[in-house]
């Protein structure tokens, strides 16, 4: 019976493999006020699968009301359909006296009609067109019919979706992960947020130029509306297309200590195909009389701007909002909170001793409460965010370490001795000031001095020098770049200009040595953390994707990434739990000595429930002392800045779909010895058998390598009923003693073409077989 | 008043013609040379076919059938040529009957994956430092263009229609050294040439617009004796006598056999091809074709099935049309971008069947000039990620494109700020012998 659910899953599997899971570029808007429901237009690829989406925490729900095909595929009598459509719903508004008086051509026309339903265009800003205004109308006009439309065609953003989301009363205010759940698996995460202001959305055209275009669009009779200025407090959800800048009015009395903050990176961090890498809002006040009375374009090293702005009298004023260089496309949303709003910047200290009681200072604007409790609880990640008081705006970071630590107590430069190991909770006040610290150190002592300050929000951009007692400079450090080729592997995900300083040396002799730390920018008022000890082997884990589907008994691919401090080098072991606390199986738990990345697989319990689920992955490894130590990881994506840098992005969950049908290989018992040990410039032969005896038997079946190591070929497979009998070719220069292989399963077949009426070859990924060892044989 | 019929613009152009060291001669002549000798020249003149944006080497040159889908997408059954043993691009079948006639090297690297980092090292032979180096154009200018007494008609270094901006300029040699750039677009009729052939305009308007512009040069005749301006007006009236001499018909198009210039394609890069031939022909020593649309990010292969028949036919004809007419012998033909393109499909989004950029392994292709054809130099992996044989460097390719133009590599570079600087130094140990 088992055998033929092989043979079945095998068949099955195609569908799923043969199709995308969908992606999910933007959604706008890109949040909702707690206790209301919202219309929000997702865009995307490979939407048309979509049967749900997930959103993460409670008290948020969404249903999908319809999906909508790119526009620039329809045709001319689709295009005609829409636009009387838009005509019509215009003159209704106007009402026919005013119609009457408009010229013949500018009327509306017939509406065409289809014979199929289907050929039907629709378009998500179609969506309750009769509820839309004058402004609205026009908008949407100019955007589908105007020849100077400058947006670009961008195919993984083209479909749309419209979607109705309601967050209860009650939800957590926050980020929350919002997930496409479709027939072939889901998508990777975009960012939703639950708020507690009342929120707008845009409405176009909100700029001068593009409202006398709209004009246009108009009788020459009448003219548009002029919107009421917003009051105040409010979070405004918008969208840049290309030229696009928008413009919100708003009044305010003199005194009143405005702030503005805008979350656009923040929601969408990195755009692989655009430079920069990320919608880059820049926004600027003006007065009632034009004046630009304010401006800004980042919050200190972060790129979305946070501007506070004293108002100088009472009166109307103009806020705006574009992108530096004037770009735009669907995905540039953003959200624009303004008002006389607290406002959280930094904390002090940066951290605290696991299991201390502790508290930090907290500076922001508007703040009401100068202190905050920091949970100190061991055993969770070491870098926690700070959870301000409901209503607060802007986010913290703080550490937690098992040293012991001190607080600076002077502001300005301190010079103070310290007894290693040590953690220094420390700030640079002023510009070109130095902190140093001096201690004891022997002869052949390995000392590691490391500052954690941009990685926890602060803006230092830290130096560090390591002195002897005549002043003679022994080790510097700089930027410490957590990176391997082009993929940065900092903690936040978000810092492009990894800034902290970390220092390792051997000290020459017994004696007095300093520790300095400066800003190298020499601009001050920004806080850290320098770690002064020997070396503490350690490493932190993460893994990706954060998107796995796969049936009971399936198998899927993880890789974990390694960052490895002060001299850790060795072997890492995987493990991994369901949601319910249930075994995932990896099939090559051990991360190799010295490996910075490791691709494995994981196989599924035949019985694990279907549905979504979380996937929990931790790693143990043995140190130098012989101390276990296990870590979490962390689930972070894989994504692209400008076509280039990838970054670990790190996200809430990593999220498992087990699926209600897909590949699921048979077992497979490997016949030569394992771990399968190749040689460098020989051919190794290797006989898979499987528990089916037509398991390999299906005509177009393919075993490719995927991802093979550096040197190892393919160079020949005989699938024949049970077995495979493949032949791996390592290259001269293959030297590896640890890994293994990964073997991917396709089905090549043809298939008619229904508009050519010719036949075309296609492949089809069906899944993967579980990772085989390899490396030296005990 | 047609006096407010002149823009600036119009100024402005005549400006920069002026500092582009338009030093105009008189008469037609063949290119001298002024530099470190090396072998007797075997090349007069260069055709650099530069593509723009870096072409996928798995899709032109050095095809990989055998490393699957994930490699090579639908283009997967590379063609034979008319030399034994070498296969290329599917899409390339006219290129594929000369392959006697060009060389390929497969196993081109400098492992730069950033555009601009890239296109100086392909386009110069050095590695980004202190100084700013000049590209190949501007130093074959140095040794063959006014300096050795050059008598072309244009400038001895043209480029086909767009710069390439700072990377296809003169470095450390100075304004004098940069390439003319036509603008325009030889598909087009009339073929616009930026200061030359202007649309809608007669000559007896251009005229009148010269004498406009004497009459409102108020600062040089205040300053009548300044040397810059002396300069300038001299360049001024080289441009005009290129404007109407002979240099009009040689952007003339409309003079090339309508049958062969349908062969070449009537497409901006066919009719460039078509120009840079005519250029040689009269003498010019370095061309450039600025061929762009190859950085393929998105929908790499919908691109490749437009742009691969275009350039086909065109490099193809390019190569048989110098050859019947004994060209070839004394004119090299480089073809290459900046660096190849990701042999892994990215067939996800954002990039839907994109290839992304790739230094590492990356093919280029040499001909004429004395460069032997038919031979494939160097040898990338099953994949094309990662040079297998014999890696050749930008330096390797620019130096032994000098020696065929007898400027020795490793001869002295003249500066104007006197420093002590080779033409191409390090690079004897990685001369493309093979060819030479």
């Amino acid at each position: 019976m088992r055998q033929f659910y092989f043979i079945l899953m095998m068949l099955l599997a195609g569908s799923h493999a043969f199709c995308q899971a969908p992606h999910g570029g933007y959604i706008f808007p890109a949040g909702i006020q707690r206790g209301q429901t919202c219309l929000a237009v997702l865009g995307g690829q490979a939407l048309r699968g979509v049967t749900g989406l997930h959103i993460s925490g409670k008290g948020v729900s969404a249903r999908v009301i319809k999906i909508y095909r790119p526009y620039r595929n329809f045709n001319a009598v689709q295009r005609s359909y829409l636009k009387q459509t838009l005509l019509n719903a215009r003159d209704k508004i106007l009402g026919p006296e005013n119609v009457a008086k408009m010229p013949e051509k500018a009327r509306a026309g017939e509406i065409p009609t289809f014979e199929e339903e289907k050929e039907r265009p629709h378009l998500a800003a179609f969506y309750q067109l009769g509820t839309k205004n004058l402004r609205e109308l026009g908008h949407i006009g100019l955007t589908i019919f105007a020849d100077r439309s400058r947006l670009q065609p961008n195919r993984q953003i083209a479909e749309t979706m419209l979607v109705e989301i309601t967050a209860a009363a009650d939800a957590e205010p926050g980020p929350r992960e919002l997930r496409l759940l479709g027939k072939w698996g889901f998508s990777k995460p975009i960012q939703f947020q639950v708020g507690l202001l009342r929120e707008v959305n845009e409405t176009e055209p909100n700029t001068r130029a593009a409202q006398e275009q709209h004009a246009r669009f108009l009788p020459p009779q009448l003219k548009l509306e002029k919107e009421a200025p917003l009051a105040l407090p409010v979070l405004i959800n918008g969208q840049i297309l290309p030229g696009d800048m928008d413009r919100f009015r708003f009044t305010a009395k003199a005194g009143q200590n405005l702030v503005i903050q805008v979350q656009a990176r923040a929601l969408i961090p990195y755009l692989a195909d655009a430079v920069p890498g990320w919608f880059q809002a820049v926004v600027t006040v003006f007065d009632s009389k034009g004046k630009e009375v304010a401006f800004c374009d980042d919050n200190r090293f972060r790129p979305d701007p946070l501007l506070q702005f004293k108002v100088p009298e009472d009166g109307e004023y103009e806020v705006e909002i574009r992108d530096s260089i004037y770009r735009g496309r669907e995905d540039f949303v953003y959200r624009m909170t303004i008002g006389e709003l607290p406002v959280l910047t930094d904390i002090f200290p940066l951290g605290a001793r696991a299991g201390s009681e502790a508290s930090v200072q907290l500076r922001g604007h508007n703040l009401t409460t100068t202190k905050a409790a920091l949970n100190t609880a061991p055993g969770l990640q070491s870098r926690r965010t700070l959870t301000a008081a409901n209503g607060i705006l802007g986010t913290c970071f703080y550490d937690v370490d098992t040293l012991p630590e001190i607080t600076e107590a002077a502001v300005g430069p301190a010079k103070e001795t310290v007894t290693l190991p040590l953690i220094i909770n420390g700030r640079i006040s002023h510009p070109n000031e130095m902190d140093a610290f001096f201690f004891e150190g022997k002869a052949g002592q390995q000392i590691v001095a490391e500052v954690k300050a941009r990685v926890l929000g602060s803006p230092l951009d830290s130096i560090l020098r390591l002195r002897d007692s005549s002043g003679k400079r022994i080790a510097f450090a700089d930027d410490h770049m957590e990176k391997v080729g082009h993929l940065h592997k900092e903690e936040t995900g978000l810092n492009t200009h990894q800034a902290d300083s970390y220092l390792t040396a051997s000290l020459p002799e017994d004696g007095r040595y300093s520790i300095e730390i400066a800003d190298a920018q020499n601009q001050g008022n920004a806080a850290y953390r320098l770690r002064i000890s020997p070396p503490q082997p350690r490493f932190k884990l993460f893994v990706s994707p954060t998107n796995i589907t796969a049936a009971p008994g399936g198998v899927a691919i993880i890789t974990a990434h390694v960052q490895r401090k002060d001299g850790f080098a060795g072997a890492v072991k995987l493990s991994a739990k369901l949601g319910s606390g249930k075994d995932v199986l990896i099939s090559c738990p051990a991360i190799p000595a010295g490996w910075d990345e490791f691709t494995t697989t994981i196989r599924l319990p035949r019985d694990a429930t279907r549905g979504m689920t979380t996937l929990q992955v931790q790693g143990t490894a043995t140190g130098q002392d012989g101390q276990v130590v296990t870590a979490a990881a962390i689930p972070a994506e894989d994504r692209m800045q400008a076509f280039l840098w990838r970054h670990l992005l790190p996200t809430e969950t990593l999220m498992l779909h087990v699926a209600k049908r897909g590949f699921v290989p048979p077992p497979i018992k490997v016949k030569q010895k394992l771990p399968l040990a190749l040689k460098a410039g020989e051919a190794f032969d290797l006989t898979l058998e499987a528990s089916h005896k037509r398991a390999f038997a299906q005509e177009g079946l393919n075993l490719a390598l995927h991802h093979p190591p550096e040197g190892v070929t393919l160079a020949a497979s005989k699938l024949d009923g049970k077995f495979a009998q493949l032949q791996i070719q390592c290259s001269e220069d293959f030297s590896l003693t640890a890994g293994n292989l990964i073997f991917k399963v396709t089905r090549t077949f043809k298939r008619k073409i229904k508009q050519t009426g010719k036949e075309k070859l296609f492949t089809q990924q069906l899944g993967y077989l579980p990772a085989i060892p390899i490396g030296q044989q005990q | 008043m047609k006096q407010s019929r002149v823009s600036r613009r119009d100024a402005l152009k005549l400006g920069l013609t002026a500092t582009a060291g338009l030093s105009l001669p008189k008469l037609f002549a063949q290119p001298a040379f002024a530099g470190p000798k090396t072998t007797p020249a075997k090349a007069k003149s260069v055709i650099q076919i530069w593509m723009w944006g870096g072409p996928a080497h798995l899709d032109t040159f050095d095809p990989k059938p055998a490393a699957g889908r994930d490699f090579c997408g639908p283009l997967d059954k590379p063609i034979a040529t008319n030399v034994d043993g070498i296969q290329i691009g599917q899409l390339l079948p006219k290129l594929a009957k000369h392959a006697d006639k060009y060389s390929i090297i497969r196993s081109m690297t400098h492992g730069v994956q950033a555009h601009e980092t890239a296109s100086y090292i392909t386009q110069t032979g050095h590695a980004p430092g202190r100084l700013v180096y000049p590209c190949a154009g501007a130093v074959v200018s140095k040794f063959f263009g006014v300096d050795a007494g050059y008598k072309g008609i244009v400038p001895p270094y043209i480029v086909l229609n767009q710069p390439q901006g700072r990377f296809s300029e003169a470095g450390l040699l100075g304004e004098k050294y940069k390439p003319f750039a036509t603008g325009g677009d030889p598909a087009k009729k009339p073929f616009v040439v930026e200061g030359i052939v202007a649309k809608g305009i007669s000559d007896k308007r251009q005229l009148s617009r010269r004498g406009l512009l004497g009459a409102l040069d108020l600062f040089g005749k205040s300053n009548p004796d300044h040397p810059l301006l002396k300069q300038h007006d001299g360049s001024v009236a080289e441009a005009y006598e290129m404007i109407f001499g002979p240099a009009k018909e040689l952007f003339d198009l409309e003079k090339e056999d309508a049958k062969l210039r349908e062969r070449y394609g009537m497409n901006t890069f066919g009719q460039n091809c078509l120009m840079a031939r005519r250029l040689v022909e009269k003498g010019v020593p370095y061309v450039t074709i600025n061929y762009k649309g190859w950085d393929t990010h998105k929908g790499h292969f919908g691109i490749m099935n437009q742009k691969l028949p275009e350039m086909d036919a065109a490099m193809a004809t390019l190569l048989e049309d110098l050859k019947s007419r004994g060209l070839l012998e004394n004119t090299i033909v480089w073809w290459g971008g900046e660096f190849g393109r990701g042999p892994k499909v990215q067939w996800k989004a954002p990039w839907n069947g994109g290839r992304s950029h790739f230094g590492h392994c990356f093919s280029s292709v040499l001909a004429g000039g004395g460069f032997k054809g038919g031979t494939v130099i160097g040898e990338s992996d099953a994949t094309g990620s990662e040079v297998k044989d014999r890696p050749v460097h930008p330096k390797h390719v620019i130096a032994s494109i000098y020696t065929q133009m007898g400027i020795d590599p490793e001869g002295r570079l003249p500066n104007p700020r006197n420093l002590d600087l080779k033409v191409m130094p390090d690079a004897q140990d990685g001369l493309l012998k093979e060819i030479m």
